[in-house]
């Protein structure tokens, strides 16, 4: 077919500074690439993919697939091209986990048991605040100056209306002493 | 451990903070609502619709000073101790207690508009009262109540009565004050004909 399609390009091309007698047989060549480009078209879908579920011991387990990050565990499954794929899972305080695969169109479900790092128990804890920085995914609730934020709130708040109530917001109650015998 | 990392807070420090600053806050809450109830002493102007004798009418705009005496029993020895003039509401209302050992609260004419409910041909006052002592000795006997409204330092409406003693935080009493026919036309601030 790309053969012919050169052949017509070729063709016209000659045809541009050739006799006007060409011209029909440009007309007739110009037709058949059109058809040619359109089956090329067809001929080429996109290539089908292949569904691949990832499954982790543990959540918010990052997860990686061919070095980029999808999400974190739990995952959907994971629409993918068929083909050789790595697929590498870590957490804070497990050891992580990394395995190859080849997927298939049939699709293929992945398990990770992670097992605990007791090299660094300390990491169950999570301090992420570098890191949601870096990623702009913030857990704004496990931040310190959020919980100083609230409190502070409430303080000025119960001091005000402390003030409010003091200061003629209502009315204060005087003071009856009591009767001597 | 860094720096960063102790001042990190973690799970529990962070329980730690929000519960310390919360602490705080209790005691002015506490400081706001000033404890317990007070005693609400409600003072309530004749309307003047029982037709003869001392009911007439008493109307806000003709009290501009009202006045409460508790006067305990005497002759059984019972008294207030003294105590200096206190003023409250910016001078609106003074407590006192008199060389005759009767305690005196004097409410002047800014804070009886500002806190009477007024319904035209009469009006309701309510004094609130921090009591102090709850302990009901018998050899305290029910004090006389004398409330008095005053217009350009003239009596115009009165009352007067026992009240059970010792009164008690939370409890109301209502005392009807009474203007007299000889001071009917003051109490509607009108000019006698």
């Amino acid at each position: 077919m790309l053969q012919m399609l050169a052949l017509a390009v070729l063709f016209g091309g000659l045809c541009q500074s050739a006799a006007p007698s060409c011209a029909s047989a440009q007309t007739a060549a110009a037709t058949e690439p059109a058809q040619t480009s359109l089956e090329a078209v067809e001929v080429a879908p996109p290539p089908p993919m292949a569904s691949l579920l990832i499954a982790v011991n543990a959540d918010d387990a990052e997860v990686r697939v061919d070095g980029e990050v999808v999400g974190q565990s739990p995952l959907a499954p994971l629409e993918l091209p068929p083909g050789r794929h790595v697929v590498s899972v870590t957490r804070r305080g497990f050891q992580p986990g990394s395995r190859s695969l080849s997927l298939d169109a049939s699709g293929a479900r992945l398990d990770f048991a992670l097992e605990l790092d007791a090299a660094h128990p300390a990491q169950l804890d999570p301090e992420p605040e570098a890191e949601d920085i870096a990623s702009g995914s913030p857990e704004w609730y496990r931040r310190w100056y959020v919980w100083a934020g609230v409190g502070g709130a409430v303080v000025v708040g119960a001091v005000i209306i402390g003030v409010v109530a003091s200061s003629g917001g209502g009315t204060s109650a005087y003071p009856l002493p009591p009767i001597q015998p | 451990m860094t720096r960063a990392r102790l001042f990190r807070p973690r799970p529990l420090r962070r329980a730690l903070l929000t519960l310390g600053l919360v602490g705080l806050c209790l005691p002015a809450l506490s400081c706001s609502s000033g404890g317990t109830e007070p005693f609400i002493l409600r003072l309530i102007a004749d309307d003047g619709s029982v037709p003869s004798g001392p009911h007439n009418a008493i109307i806000l705009n003709a009290v501009d000073r009202v006045q409460v005496v508790i006067a305990p029993d005497r002759s059984s020895g019972n008294h207030f101790d003294a105590l200096a003039p206190r003023l409250f509401d910016g001078g609106d209302v003074e407590t006192r207690v008199s060389a005759a050992g009767e305690w005196v609260i004097t409410l002047e004419r800014p804070y009886i508009e500002a806190h009477a409910f007024d319904h035209g041909t009469t009006f309701a006052l309510e004094i609130p009262l921090a009591i102090q002592n709850t302990t009901d000795d018998p050899a305290v006997h029910d004090p006389l109540m004398r409330v008095t409204f005053q217009r350009m330092g003239e009596i115009i409406a009165s009352t007067e009565r026992n009240v059970n003693w010792p009164l008690l935080p939370g409890d109301a009493l209502d005392v009807v004050v009474f203007c007299p026919d000889a001071t009917r036309f003051q109490c509607l601030n009108t000019p006698p004909p």
